[in-house]
């Protein structure tokens, strides 16, 4: 089968960044450039409606970085990815433990060309699941690094908008996503929760259960249930178990 | 400035105690006047200055015993009978060192054989006055000790502050972020593609600015000109990373630029402003860099056009660049300096610096002046400059 082009992206908010990397990928017939953008915002709308086989990701960008890119987008969404980066100590650390294949700028000839290989073969071999799995880990171990969550990226009848941390009143472990439960609202964002528990405000947030982080200001009261585990009563009705093993991540006052 | 010291003391000892001879020898012999013995000028002069003398010699004696075996806290209780004994045996000496030296000169001057009584009372006699004498000399040495250690200890503990203080400084200003390091490195071997002219020159401007950064200025502050062509590197390199969507603008007023200024102040403000607005948002970004005096204050500020912080009055310990400058303001100048954040109404964050209006001294000058104040002691609250040595 005479392989069809990969189809690839560009993402960095410096237009000469931009063009070096252009120039460099022109010197690959095997890949086609489809698209380029200048933020996070455009390139998660991008990647949505053009769907690439690759995307050469800048992590420090405006609106969203990098990584909140490939957040909001869904799982079969994800092209293979090639982080660019300037300076991020944490973020090539999580790399090399999630075998991500990054570029460290300035970007050299032969680097890039290494790298393309590589994505190359990667592709041929369809690592799709198996990169969402590395990404994920990735995205854990980079989490302590990355600034604090205080609004998510959501996709609301087909269009992406905010959704402010405080708007939130659980937040509900679904697989490779999480449910942010809001006012009468579920909305899904890629996640796990070990990430995002790291990420949210502690004095806001607090994770209650394997499967559950609730906003505390929702908590309406507590409630005895069995084997030492509480019922959580939030605000909207809704009825959560507090697990024994969390219990002390809840705020005293709360807490008995 | 050794050689110097080991005259001062037995010279200010002659001084002193022939003083207190001269004084002593006016009274005895003004009283021999009052009861009309005359002719005893002579006698009275020898008597009194060898008794001066002889006092003198003692004290010597202290100052170099006291150091040695000072009295202090913990062994008071074992070294106070010494100190008893040693009082008495100082006694003994001056009082033998008086007959000796009166036995030697009498006959010299023509007075003939000196006649000091009966010994057996002399000495006690003389010790009667010798006690409290020789105490206070015991307590002037002992005092004068602590009092040199006390002035030690305070110089020690400026020098310490202002080498930490430098430390402190060195490490600051060489936080030039690698994210911009490498990032403007990017971008120049991008341009050697299509404009080597442009790459070479924008290698230069890095090069300055990292020249900046590795150069160990004894100086913390330098005039407000300087630190705006530095600035103005900086920016060139920004504007090239960011092409069209950042527009840069400044209003210095031109009273201004001989002013003093933090070294590198403007650069984290700027870098700080590009980071809320430039960097955090897609569309075109301003940031306006403005400096005026106002009586005795010179105002720096720093506008951009981003969404603001949510909070001004907390915002400075979350940002890097804001923190290091409100320590770095605290150092130079404690109360005297003031970093502030306002949103501005339009949105936007204004980083407004105040520091003192002085005008930035010539160089070199002011080196050698703040080594002499090291040395003269404490340093004048009116000299924060110095603070920072």
């Amino acid at each position: 089968m005479a392989t069809a082009p990969v189809r690839t992206v560009i993402v960095d908010d410096e237009p000469l960044a931009r063009d070096k990397l252009r120039a460099f990928l022109s010197r690959h017939p095997e890949f086609e450039l489809v698209g380029e953008a200048g933020d996070g915002l455009t390139a998660v709308r991008l990647i949505d409606q053009i769907r690439p086989d690759l995307v050469l990701l800048d992590i420090q960008m405006p609106e969203l970085d990098g990584f909140e890119v490939l957040e909001a987008l869904e799982q079969e969404q994800l092209p293979y990815v090639i982080f660019v980066t300037a300076y991020d100590h944490y973020a090539v650390q999580a790399f090399e433990v999630g075998a991500i294949d990054y570029l460290l700028k300035p970007v050299a000839p032969d680097r890039f060309d290494q790298a393309l290989d590589r994505a190359r073969q990667q592709l041929g071999r369809g690592a799709g699941l198996d990169l969402a799995d590395r990404l994920a880990r990735a995205l854990e171990q980079v989490a302590p690094a990355r600034p604090r969550v205080e609004r998510f990226l959501v996709k609301d009848q087909g269009r992406s908008r905010f959704v402010a941390a405080h708007e939130v009143e659980w937040i509900e472990a679904a697989g490779n996503y999480l449910k942010l439960h809001t006012a009468g609202v579920v909305h899904l964002v890629r996640a796990t929760m070990k990430e995002i528990e790291t990420r949210l405000d502690p004095a806001r947030f607090a994770r209650v259960h394997r499967t559950a982080i609730v906003n505390v200001d929702r908590i309406h009261y507590l409630e005895p249930w069995s084997h030492g585990d509480q019922l959580l009563v939030m605000k909207s009705g809704e009825r959560l178990i507090l697990s024994r093993r969390y219990r002390d991540r809840l705020p005293e006052t709360l807490a008995e | 400035m050794a050689a110097r010291r080991t005259w001062v003391l037995p010279l200010a000892v002659f001084g002193i105690f022939t003083a207190f001879g001269l004084s002593k020898f006016a009274h005895f012999w003004l009283d021999d006047l009052a009861r009309e013995h005359h002719g005893t000028l002579l006698r009275r002069l020898i008597e009194e200055l060898t008794g001066g003398y002889a006092a003198g010699v003692v004290f010597l004696l202290l100052t170099w015993i006291v150091p040695r075996y000072p009295l202090e806290r913990g062994n008071w209780a074992r070294r106070l009978p010494a100190y008893l004994g040693l009082i008495l045996l100082l006694g003994i000496c001056h009082t033998t060192l008086m007959w000796l030296s009166r036995e030697l000169l009498f006959p010299l001057v023509g007075l003939g054989r000196y006649d000091y009584g009966l010994m057996w009372y002399r000495y006690p006699m003389e010790f009667a006055t010798q006690a409290p004498d020789i105490t206070i000399f015991v307590a002037l040495v002992h005092s004068w000790r602590w009092y040199q250690r006390t002035r030690e200890r305070e110089v020690q503990a400026a020098r310490l502050e202002q080498e930490l203080g430098r430390a402190r400084l060195e490490r600051l200003e060489a936080q030039l972020q690698p994210h911009f390091l490498f990032n403007t490195l990017n971008v120049i071997s991008s341009l050697m593609y299509h404009d080597p002219a442009r790459a070479d020159r924008m290698l230069g401007r890095l090069s300055d600015l990292l020249r900046l950064t590795f150069q160990r200025s004894p100086e913390p502050e330098v005039a407000l000109a300087e630190e705006l062509e530095w600035l103005g590197w900086y920016l060139q390199i920004m504007q090239l990373r960011f092409g069209d969507r950042l527009t840069l603008r400044q209003d210095i007023a031109p009273d201004t630029l001989g002013l003093a200024v933090p070294r590198l102040l403007l650069q984290p403000l700027v870098e700080n402003a590009l980071k809320h607005g430039a960097a955090r948002r897609a569309g075109p970004a301003t940031v306006l860099i403005s400096a005026r005096q106002t009586g005795d204050r010179l105002l720096l500020s720093v506008e951009d056009d981003g969404p603001g912080v949510d909070d001004p009055a907390t915002a400075i310990g979350s940002g890097v660049g804001l923190s290091n400058t409100a320590e770095r303001l605290r150092t130079l100048y404690g109360n005297t300096g003031a970093l502030t954040l306002t949103n501005r109404p339009e949105g936007g964050l204004v980083v407004v610096v105040q520091v003192p209006a002085r005008h930035q001294q010539v160089r070199g000058a002011e080196t050698t002046e703040v080594a002499e104040e090291v040395v003269a002691g404490p340093l004048p609250p009116s000299a924060p400059s110095a603070s920072l040595r």
